[in-house]
């Protein structure tokens, strides 16, 4: 029997932190997630990443954050200072937004925005602002009940619906086909990779 | 001070470590030539603290030269022992069994105590333990009977999932000193009498006193017990002729505060009309209690609450007290800053809702000696406010003339977010099954938090998030 690897999981937002669940459960490692931090924004994952690499010699540390307007993965980290990492952290960089992943299952959405596949885009990573292609594949889409959750009403200031977060959620952990996510999301499919050998020679 | 070889005193103030004086004593207290010898470190918060020094004077003696015995005279301050005035105690371990939603507790507790858990964790069923002894140990109407009776029975009072075993158990240990061997026991059980009137009686009560060898001074049920079983519906505790040996136990339990304060009921003082709970749990005496203090008294800890709240009401000056010319009823007054020199006086029915919990915590902090229990004084509050409630009740309790020790239970993040809040002050309730278990932190929290997250993260990262469909709206 294989031992269990207990792990801490970091995350921005509960969007981010329910996607890098079902990553790491997906990667048929022996991962039990006992704590999760959402760290509620960048701004706070920016300012700890000391703190993680502390607290990763309590328990191992997965921290995702989204790269946004940032120009790659590997200015971000040596910006962040999240290099020469100890090996019992990963720190992972989602190209661009979360929501790239999501879009990365062009089946699973477009049956649950009730969307046609078409309309989505094949790289999403390319995307420059995924939440607002994914907010704006919705509007388009058939399912009007779905549109008035996830879609800020009209001239609202807010960048999202009422229940953007929850319905993505549950998309997420319901539906979401992390694998094929995997092929269409480099960035994805790196961290999985990564996962697939984390904690192999420290623990 | 006999024991030891030399005795040195070293006060520490802040961060600088100041020599009073390094000197070696024999046994007949003379002071010898200096050498280093056992430190006495006092740390700075108890140097504020203390007021009460003792002073010794020590006659030295040169050890050379016996002859000429120049006679020194050193003035030591020798200091009380550190925090401790008097008896005063603080609960620092409780023991439960079958009480309420609870099956077996057992944990440690410090002088702040701060009790967390998702709603209907049991978090004011657990404050009410202590409720519960002060109702047994009251001189005045208290009583184990009552004290059930109160709780609509032993019905209501014992777990719903004491199967077996239908004794409810409550035990507590008194220490005068936090991280030292507890200085008391008591233990109360009792169960429903099984016949008749199904009375409830004490299956157990026992008190041990624990310092040095440990003599246990009470153990129920006696011969005396078994000779008249109508004995057994009251506990010694509630008998001044029974708890004479340990009646600063029973002193302890019928003095402590809870405070749950309502602002409304002290706004809209007909709401009160109906009566008050015993205890006055909802603060609505509140104002009497201010009115039946020494004037003096009363201005000094008014002064006090005003500067601590400036930080939360930054124009709030002159809290006052003052009767009503006309009814004479107690009011409180404060002068809110305005352009207008005289324009802002305000008073408590005027006061902001948080202000007047603060003023309620605030007072009842200045006020007693014994046990403060507190539900959730973020209420209210903005967030702001509420991350400096525990810095706020650590200035208050030091500025008290007796640090008491205080439950406070929160649902606040912000309030936990405090970074001088010791892991191990905090509980944290979590439902199962089989009862709601109490968790003291574990090794990995205390290490987490020396690496730098909050206690509100670290407790909060070992719950998954609660999803909007688990409450069952979608």
């Amino acid at each position: 029997m294989l031992d269990q690897l207990s792990i801490a999981l970091v995350a921005e937002d509960a969007l981010s932190m329910a996607v890098m669940e079902r990553v790491v459960k997906s990667s048929g490692r022996p991962f039990v997630i006992s704590r999760r931090f959402i760290e509620r924004g960048f701004g706070n994952i920016k300012r700890s990443v000391t703190k993680y690499r502390q607290a990763s010699h309590v328990i191992p540390h997965i921290v995702l954050t989204d790269l946004d307007g940032g120009a790659c993965p590997v200015a971000l980290r040596a910006e962040w200072g999240a290099t020469d990492l100890p090996d019992f952290m990963l720190f992972r960089v989602a190209v661009r937004e979360t929501e790239s992943w999501l879009l990365g299952d062009r089946d699973g959405f477009a049956d649950f925005a009730s969307v046609a596949k078409v309309k989505i885009s094949v790289e999403p990573e390319q995307l420059p602002d995924p939440k607002e292609a994914l907010i704006d594949l919705v509007r388009r889409g058939r399912n009007k009940r779905l549109a008035a959750e996830l879609v800020p009403s009209p001239g609202s200031a807010a960048s999202i619906g009422p229940l953007y977060n929850e319905k993505l959620i549950s998309f997420v952990e319901q539906r979401w086909d992390v694998e094929a996510a995997a092929a269409a999301c480099p960035s994805l499919h790196r961290m999985r990779q990564r996962l697939a050998s984390f904690l192999q020679t420290a623990g | 001070m006999r024991a030891g070889p030399g005795v040195g005193i070293a006060v520490r103030y802040g961060r600088c470590l100041l020599t009073l004086a390094v000197a070696r004593l024999s046994s007949s207290y003379k002071l010898q030539a200096p050498s280093m010898g056992t430190n006495i470190r006092i740390e700075a918060s108890e140097l504020t603290r203390q007021r009460n020094c003792a002073e010794f004077r020590a006659r030295s003696d040169a050890e050379s030269d016996s002859n000429l015995r120049k006679r020194q005279l050193a003035k030591v301050v020798a200091f009380t022992e550190p925090r401790m005035r008097g008896d005063r105690v603080f609960i620092s371990n409780l023991k439960l069994k079958n009480w309420r939603n609870f099956k077996h507790v057992n944990v440690p507790l410090r002088e702040r105590v701060f009790v967390i858990g998702p709603n209907a964790s049991g978090k004011s069923n657990l404050l009410d333990v202590f409720r519960f002894l002060r109702d047994v140990g009251k001189p005045k109407g208290g009583g184990l009977q009552r004290a059930v009776e109160a709780r609509g029975g032993l019905t209501k009072l014992r777990s719903l999932l004491a199967r077996r075993d239908p004794e409810v158990m409550v035990e507590v240990e008194l220490s005068e000193r936090i991280d030292q061997p507890p200085k008391w026991r008591y233990r109360l059980a009792f169960k429903s009498e099984g016949k008749g009137a199904q009375r409830v009686v004490v299956s157990q009560e026992v008190v041990e006193d624990l310092t040095g060898r440990g003599q246990v001074l009470l153990s129920r049920p006696d011969k005396h017990d078994r000779e008249d079983r109508e004995r057994l519906t009251e506990t010694s505790l509630e008998q001044v002729n029974a708890n004479k040996d340990f009646r600063d136990i029973a002193q302890f339990f019928s003095s402590l505060t809870y405070l749950h304060l309502v602002p409304q009921l002290l706004k809209h003082v007909e709401l009160g009309a109906a009566g008050q709970l015993e205890g006055d749990p909802f603060g609505q005496s509140f104002l009497e209690r201010i009115a039946k203090t020494t004037e003096r008294t009363r201005s000094a800890r008014l002064k006090k609450i005003e500067s601590a709240l400036r930080a939360c009401v930054p124009n709030m000056r002159n809290l006052k007290f003052d009767r009503d010319k006309v009814t004479g009823s107690p009011h409180l007054e404060a002068l809110y800053e305005h352009w207008r020199p005289d324009a802002g006086w305000q008073r408590e029915d005027q006061f902001s809702d948080g202000t007047l919990r603060l003023l309620g915590i605030m007072w009842s902090l200045l006020e007693g000696d014994s046990l403060l229990l507190l539900e959730e004084p973020e209420l209210s509050l903005n967030e702001a406010i509420v991350r400096e409630i525990p810095a706020l009740l650590w200035e208050i309790q030091r500025k008290a003339k007796y640090r008491r020790q205080v439950f406070i239970t929160t649902h606040s993040k912000a309030l936990l977010e405090d970074k001088g809040i010791n892991p191990r002050e905090v509980l944290r309730l979590e439902p199962s099954s089989d009862g709601t278990k109490v968790s003291p932190p574990s090794a990995e929290d205390i290490q987490l938090v020396a690496s730098g997250y909050t206690v509100a993260e670290t407790i909060a990262s070992k719950t998954p998030p609660i999803r909007l469909e688990q409450l069952s709206l979608l």
